[in-house]
């Protein structure tokens, strides 16, 4: 399997290196300082989750990390310790390619000066002036939304666990209560898609989080 | 089986001494009677009237009371009325005779009604044991289970004998694994179980009242039956310090009965278990030779598009080529669908399934539905109707998703082009909202709505893949969130399968103002 997604991504045009187990990986991390690592968290003698964080102390390159269909909590617990995005086994080579040009786009803003604002279909976000605009019209967003969607557009492409969003918006007191984060997306759906219950942009991903998208 | 008891002994001496006097007094009365009366003249008279007294002594006070009136009564008439009197002496031969022919009457009617009241004792306990019996049956026969047996037998033989029963059943090693009492089941053990032990083995009664270990604290019966002995059945005086004698031929009768009746059922039981068994066997081996079929058909067809690229792919053209590849995509992803189901399936029944239940979106899971369909069968297939009002409700999610992804892919089975399949969800109550997955395809036979949530279900026609497990995995699933799924006809014709979701705790609510608080900063 690894030695077809090394041929896709170099087909990409990337320079592939892999590692066989944890130990390796970390080697390889440590002495060829990748600008994206790709983890599989069903790795044969260390638990993968416990690998992201030692990965985490020697690189800032963003993690995606691969995990099979219904391991939502596995997958959670990755994003929330340090992964930025993952892939679900079996996934197509399209897929593995659109995620890392994600995670690299948004791995060079952190070289360079932020974005300082993000469009997605007729609406764009900008940072620095914290002024939502739809269509040329500004769009009222109360404080936490409009600190939940910052979130989202700073992670533009990756997904953002709702543990996260929480965070972000009401602090770390507020873990677990997905509740809230629920009914806020919902009334941000509102105010920037076109039909609220076929979101484009503002999408939730079952189990993990929200996503928001600017490219297709 | 009564308690031997001396005291018993001598209250019955009494009381047969009693009945004697009685009937003496009665006869002295008699001739009392007679005397006053001058009965003298005509013995004949006086002679009958102590057949009168006998007979009726016989009938109210006994065999013995009667004898010893009937002698009582000769001697008074000899002394006081056959000539001469007062003298023990009988002058007259036929007066002997008539003394004599009195006291054979006499007899023979106190014998003949001795006789009649045996009977009718006999026949009341034929009767009465007939009816123990009959009782007993009755009470076997409407016993379901072995427990349930072995309670009634220990109740009934606990009646008839007057002592304290057990059953005591043999296990699969011979060793008496179970007991049960009147009431219910007991714990075996106690200081007799070898004695039980060796009537189970011997097929012998051992115990009190027998001539084996006569010193136990009780009684064991074997229950023989036909294959052997299959328990032992325990009595055990109710009253401390008493023991008991050996046990009455009903008891017996009894025990052979009831020995019988386990048996039978455990038979029965064993029946059972050996055609469930075999009925089990050939539906694993149905299933596992229907799923390998299922499994084994992408496989060979990937296979075959896989082999075909390697062997001719430099003289296809691209799009030949192109067209190989997406075979084995397409296949594999097939595949993995159907593996998924049967990993789905078995984590269900082997109750391994986990529920994570969040707060959750119903608008947020049927949008993620929307776009997996779109992403694998198209645009325009499916249309929701999802109220903007609704409560947040405690779901996983994940599987709830999969649910709608189930019926979604069912219904598109069988759906018409043309119409698309419709999600609608409303609230059916203030603690329940429905969700339904309506399709106008071809429909489901009213008979069949309850069987299409049955394991490996397809509907008669073989339409496309799938090991017809997706609707029972959704079904486990709604089940798990304590929802209930059913399926009804589409008016119009089409299947439609509601399923709803309770509402328990209040969702988090947020107020509109807070919602909308404040301008940007």
């Amino acid at each position: 399997m690894v030695r077809v997604y090394m041929t896709a991504l170099e087909m990409g045009g990337y320079r592939v290196m892999d590692a066989a187990n944890g130990q390796q990986a970390l080697e390889v991390v440590r002495t060829r300082n990748p600008d994206v690592v790709i983890l599989d968290l069903g790795l044969p003698d260390a638990d993968g989750l416990d690998l992201i964080p030692q990965i985490r102390a020697n690189t800032a390159s963003p993690i995606i990390v691969v995990s099979a269909r219904e391991r939502e909590t596995e997958k959670v617990r990755a994003l929330d310790s340090g992964a930025n995005d993952y892939l679900t086994k079996p996934f197509s080579v399209p897929e593995l390619l659109a995620r890392v040009r994600v995670a690299l786009r948004g791995q060079a803003q952190l070289g360079g000066p932020s974005r300082s604002s993000i469009s997605f279909g007729d609406c764009t976000l900008d940072l620095e002036a914290r002024l939502l605009t739809r269509g040329g019209h500004p769009i009222r967003l109360s404080p936490t939304e409009f600190k939940l969607l910052a979130t989202l557009a700073r992670h533009a492409d990756e997904v953002v666990t709702t543990n996260a969003l929480l965070k972000e918006a009401w602090g770390a007191a507020y873990r677990a209560k997905h509740g809230y984060v629920r009914v806020y997306m919902h009334s941000l759906r509102r105010k920037l898609e076109m039909d609220p219950t076929r979101p484009r942009y503002l999408v939730n991903e079952a189990g993990l989080g929200y996503r928001l998208r600017t490219s297709f | 089986m009564n308690t031997s008891n001396k005291a018993n002994a001598w209250r019955r001496a009494a009381a047969a001494f009693g009945r004697d006097l009685l009937g003496l007094l009665v006869v002295g009365a008699v001739t009392a009677g007679g005397l006053q009366f001058g009965a003298a003249e005509d013995v004949t008279n006086i002679t009958v009237s102590y057949l009168f007294v006998v007979a009726a002594i016989s009938m109210y006070l006994g065999y013995r009371a009667a004898l010893v009136a009937a002698t009582a009564s000769a001697v008074c008439i000899d002394y006081c009325f056959l000539p001469p009197r007062y003298s023990f002496v009988i002058a007259n031969g036929r007066d002997l005779v008539t003394m004599a022919a009195m006291f054979g009457v006499a007899i023979f009617i106190s014998s003949l009604n001795n006789r009649l009241k045996k009977q009718a004792r006999a026949a009341r306990q034929s009767e009465k044991r007939t009816e123990t019996l009959y009782v007993l049956l009755r009470e076997l026969s409407t016993a379901h289970s072995v427990g349930d047996l072995c309670m009634a037998a220990a109740k009934q033989i606990g009646v008839a004998s007057g002592a304290a029963c057990v059953v005591l059943l043999r296990g699969a090693t011979g060793e008496l694994a179970r007991a049960f009492g009147a009431g219910g089941p007991v714990s075996v053990g106690g200081e007799d179980t070898e004695v039980a032990l060796w009537a189970a083995n011997r097929l012998e009664p051992a115990g009190q009242g027998t001539r084996n270990s006569p010193e136990a604290g009780a009684c064991y019966l074997p229950l023989v039956a036909a294959r052997g002995c299959v328990g032992v059945i325990g009595l055990r005086a109710r009253e401390r310090g008493a023991s008991l004698v050996r046990p009455s031929s009903l008891v017996m009768a009894m025990v052979a009965q009831c020995a019988m009746s386990i048996e039978r059922t455990l038979l029965t039981e064993e029946k059972q278990a050996a055609q469930l068994e075999a009925e089990t066997e050939r539906i694993r081996n149905s299933v596992l030779s229907s799923v390998s079929h299922d499994l084994r058909a992408p496989m060979a067809v990937i296979g075959s598009a896989a082999s075909t690229l390697m062997e001719h792919g430099d003289r296809l053209d691209s799009r030949a080529r192109t067209e190989m590849a997406k075979i084995v995509n397409d296949e594999a992803r097939r595949l993995n669908d159907l593996l998924k189901s049967l990993l789905d399936i078995t984590r269900l029944q082997s109750g391994g399934l986990q529920v994570n239940r969040e707060w959750e979106s119903l608008e947020e899971v049927v949008a993620g539905v929307l776009r997996r369909v779109e992403e694998q069968a198209g645009a325009g297939q499916l249309v929701a109707d999802v109220p903007g009002t609704l409560p947040l409700v405690q779901i996983d999610a994940v599987l709830i998703e999969q649910v709608l992804v189930n019926l979604v892919d069912n219904a598109l089975k069988y759906a018409r082009s043309g119409q698309p399949i419709e999600i609608d969800i409303a609230l059916r109550s203030s603690v329940e909202v429905m969700v339904s997955v309506v399709d106008h395809g071809a429909g489901i036979a009213a008979g069949a709505l309850g069987r299409i949530f049955e394991k490996f279900y397809r509907n008669g026609e073989t339409v496309g893949d799938g090991l017809g497990l997706g609707l029972t995995i959704a079904k486990g699933i709604v089940e798990a969130h304590s929802g209930r799924i059913w399926a009804v006809q589409t008016p119009g014709g089409g299947l439609t399968v509601h399923f709803t979701l309770p509402l328990t705790a209040l969702a988090p609510q947020i107020s509109e103002t807070e919602l909308g608080e404040g301008v940007q900063p």
